[in-house]
């Protein structure tokens, strides 16, 4: 699977263009088959707990069936669920496209548990790849959201100033 | 659009997904160890186990909560994880391929810092109370 950091950056580029909201719940959904699943699996295996049936339930989180449950739950946390439904969304797929791009010598995904136990990967990537990108993309992705906040901020003072809404762009 | 096409579209789609994944099925990996109604005789593999004990073409692979008796030449050594393939024997495993797992230190912690990072971006964009939620422009 792919680092956490990576995972939030192609999150964060995905939603960067459309405020800090949506850029919030992308990073989120980029993230979330690895924070249901994977992050309480380890933390079970550090406290000792190994029981085969914990971690099957688990499991599904990182399936996109689970995934969409996740999503629809979190979703009702919001006034507006329908678009953060589709931020979500939108950064949980990315975290499947990312995932299915690597090689793990033939033990890929379960993307339709609990249907099937069936494994899909693309494998053209190691399964450690992404480790070496990681800080050169977060550096990239800290220096874009700054570029398009300045933008933002400078697109308010504007509307401000002028006392209308001016939607031109520079 | 009209519930004829709607229902066509649909079936297609169904369709289309099933030979998909027909097409790749055969890509999909041989079992797992540890998968119920095992065989003897059939293929197996065994992701990221750690070697716990070596001795010659034999060693021993814990994937919690078990551990696998591997036969076969491979260049392990206590502490290392593999992943491994080769045919169930019943008790043991005759290996054909065994790949080295590499050091996944670096990936715990991008682990926390990637969780750090969401929360972050959560803290920026989002406000409001659990149900009334909004994001920020």
């Amino acid at each position: 699977m792919a680092d956490l950091v990576t995972h939030a950056c192609v999150g964060a580029l995905l939603g960067l263009r459309w405020g800090r909201g949506a850029l919030a719940l992308s990073v989120a959904g980029s993230a979330l088959p690895d924070v249901v699943s994977r992050v309480p699996g380890l933390a079970l295996e550090a406290l000792g707990v190994t029981l085969e049936p914990v971690h099957a339930v688990l499991v599904i989180g990182h399936a996109p069936l689970g995934s969409a449950l996740w999503v629809g739950l979190l979703a009702q946390l919001f006034a507006d669920r329908r678009t953060a439904a589709g931020w979500l969304g939108l950064g949980v797929l990315s975290h499947y496209v990312l995932d299915l791009l690597q090689d793990h010598h033939g033990v890929g995904y379960r993307l339709l548990v609990p249907l099937s136990g069936a494994r899909w990967e693309l494998g053209w990537i190691g399964s450690e790849a992404t480790v070496d990108w990681a800080v050169p993309l977060l550096v990239f992705t800290a220096l874009a959201v700054a570029w398009f906040g300045e933008r933002s901020d400078e697109d308010r003072r504007r509307t401000t100033d002028e006392g209308s809404v001016d939607l031109r762009r520079r | 659009m009209s519930r004829g096409p709607a229902s066509v579209g649909f079936a297609a789609a169904i369709l289309g997904l099933g030979l998909v994944w027909w097409a790749v099925e055969d890509r999909v990996s041989a079992p797992e160890l540890g998968s119920p109604n095992l065989a003897a005789g059939a293929e197996v593999i065994l992701p990221i186990g750690r070697v716990v004990a070596v001795d010659g073409e034999l060693a021993q692979l814990r994937k919690e909560p078990e551990v696998y008796t591997v036969r076969g030449e491979a260049a392990f050594a206590v502490g290392e994880e593999w992943t491994v393939g080769g045919t169930w024997t019943g008790d043991s495993v005759e290996l054909a391929w065994a790949v080295p797992h590499p050091d996944r230190g670096g990936k715990k912690w991008l682990g926390g810092l990637g969780l750090v990072l969401v929360l972050g971006a959560l803290a920026r964009g989002v406000r409001g109370r659990p149900g009334r939620m909004t994001l920020r422009g």
